[in-house]
């Protein structure tokens, strides 16, 4: 390993042409993300962070600054990205999803993929229902899909955009404990936007905070909890508590900014 | 018992003529009962004319609809993932759709002659322009976060056109062809009447000029039943080809 970063982001900027001129979605981003490193993005709706996710999965380029994931291993992928709206192919198998990113880079090996495959599709419980089609899923086992197809190949970096919002409890508490473990077998570098403040403390490495639009990053916080983590056990410790609050805080200033400033526009 | 359903209406509107004809409340010169349509059509099933007729009726519907279907399929896709191309090609296919097939049928009989070219090109020219719309209407209605998740990968137009676009414009492209068929019969036996010494609607207009009424109600019951069975066909190749529509 280097101290060299896997993903870095410089002064980053995007505006967006709207009816009525521009649109300033995010100004001057800052950000790197170590190799294998998990980082949880928190921040007001609209402040732009799954417009910066999109630009680190190759969907849109910044206005301003640059923006570089490093490439270490040339036979792997270099990134896959879990979206916020339901994504996995109708015309495809269950299994055929899970296999998409590894068949469409011509990754798919006949003897090792099946493998692959049949593996995450086990740890996301999908493994009965692999050969129907998503019309026949519920929209939580969709997600888990969707999860799955970005595990499968292993990429270098995972993009992973609210992946557990439209989850009910009891699934996503299973996910996310799911998800460290996988994400520490596959030795990925993670960038996880959420708007739970408790699953950015679980999950994160370090929790970044963001402005409301246009999105600036505002705080930059590290959690240092032991992994791995048990959210009911980290719950209970006065650090947990202490971080909640400091992140609650930072967020509660942008998001009474954001409804002031839509109050004032909607005027 | 889906497709015992599917028989009950057709069958009923045949017992209720047949009723009417033995009753004498329908002019059976001009009507009559299926039963004599049926001992009709059991006679000329037996004449190498009859089935002559249908196999030529049928290559000449087949070719006519893969000579408009393939380009306007290839047309569709463009327009649907392309906006240059879509704005360049849309007010032309709005403006000629509409325009009935069928009158310019002298215009093609000038131009390709009485042989078959013209049938051929009579059924493509229906069939194209509703392969082209409802095709780009396929390209269309997906979500372009279907699009996203290649280019995500990193993936190649190609591969993006391949592994999303055309599946997704799949039940389009299907909707068509089941619109299509029925256009290329009525375009197909419009031609006929006008310019052929052949095929079922000849066979129709003839017996009719000839006034032998019961033949031509074979030729006509004929087209039901093709319009019936290739309605059947595309739906059960629908079903083969793409299981995952609910
Ligand atoms: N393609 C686009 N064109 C115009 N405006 C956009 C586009 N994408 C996002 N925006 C705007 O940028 C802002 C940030 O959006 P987004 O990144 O989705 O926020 P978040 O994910 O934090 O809720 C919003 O005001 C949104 O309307
Ligand atoms: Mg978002």
């Amino acid at each position: 390993m280097t101290d060299e970063p896997k993903i870095a982001l410089r002064d980053i900027g995007r505006v967006f042409r709207v009816d009525h001129g521009e649109l300033v979605a995010l100004r001057d981003i800052n950000l790197t993300v170590a190799e294998q490193e998990f980082v949880c993005l928190v921040g007001p709706s609209g402040c732009g962070k799954s417009s910066l996710l999109r630009m680190l999965a190759n969907l849109d380029k910044p206005s301003s600054g640059t923006l570089a994931i490093r490439q270490t291993d040339p036979k792997r992928m270099l990134s896959a990205m879990v979206f916020q709206e339901e994504s996995v192919f109708p015309w495809l198998s269950v299994e055929a999803n899970a296999a998409y990113a590894l068949k469409i880079t011509g990754r798919y090996d006949r003897k090792t993929s099946p493998q692959r495959v049949d593996y995450f599709l086990e740890q996301t419980g999908l493994t009965p229902y692999r050969r129907m089609f998503p019309h026949q899923l519920s929209g939580g086992m969709k997600q888990r899909l969707s999860i799955a197809r970005a595990f499968v190949p292993q990429p270098e970096v995972l993009l992973m955009d609210e992946p557990f919002a439209a989850l009910d409890e009891q699934n996503k508490m299973l996910l996310q404990q799911e998800l460290e473990k996988l994400w520490e077998e596959s030795r990925s570098a993670v960038v996880f936007i959420t708007h739970s403040i408790d699953e950015a403390i679980l999950l994160g490495d370090r929790v970044v905070v963001m402005t409301s639009a246009p999105g600036r990053i505002k705080a930059d916080i590290p959690i240092p909890f032991k992994r791995p983590r048990q959210l009911s056990e980290i719950k209970a410790t006065s650090e947990f508590g202490h971080l909640y609050g400091q992140i609650w805080n930072l967020l509660r200033d942008e998001v009474l900014a954001a409804r002031a400033r839509n109050a004032a526009s909607a005027a | 018992m889906s497709r015992f359903k599917s028989v009950v209406s057709p069958l009923l509107l045949l017992v209720l003529w047949e009723i009417c004809a033995r009753l004498g409340w329908i002019e059976v010169r001009f009507f009559p009962a299926p039963s004599t349509i049926f001992i009709r059509l059991g006679v000329l099933v037996q004449t190498q004319e009859f089935w002559r007729d249908l196999a030529l009726s049928l290559q000449r519907a087949g070719i006519g609809m893969v000579m408009g279907g393939v380009p306007g399929i290839m047309l569709g896709l463009a327009m649907g993932l392309f906006k240059p191309v879509r704005d360049f090609t849309q007010p032309l296919i709005a403006g000629l759709y509409p325009l009935p097939k069928i009158a310019i049928l002298p215009l093609l009989l000038l131009i390709f002659g009485l042989g078959e070219m013209s049938k051929y090109v009579t059924v493509a020219i229906g069939v194209f322009f509703i392969m082209v719309i409802n095709t780009s209407a396929g390209v269309l209605s997906i979500r372009p976060i279907f699009f996203d998740v290649p280019r995500s990968l990193h993936a190649s137009r190609w591969q993006i056109y391949m592994t999303v676009a055309l599946p997704g414009a799949l039940p389009g492209i299907f909707t068509g062809i089941r619109l299509a068929t029925g256009v290329a019969l009525l375009l197909l036996v419009s031609a006929e009447f006008v310019g052929a010494n052949e095929g079922l609607g000849y066979r129709i207009w003839w017996s009719w000029t000839v006034f032998w009424v019961d033949t031509m109600y074979v030729g006509l019951f004929e087209i039901a039943l093709l319009g019936f069975l290739s309605a059947y066909l595309v739906d059960q190749l629908e079903k083969a080809l793409l299981p995952w529509r609910r």
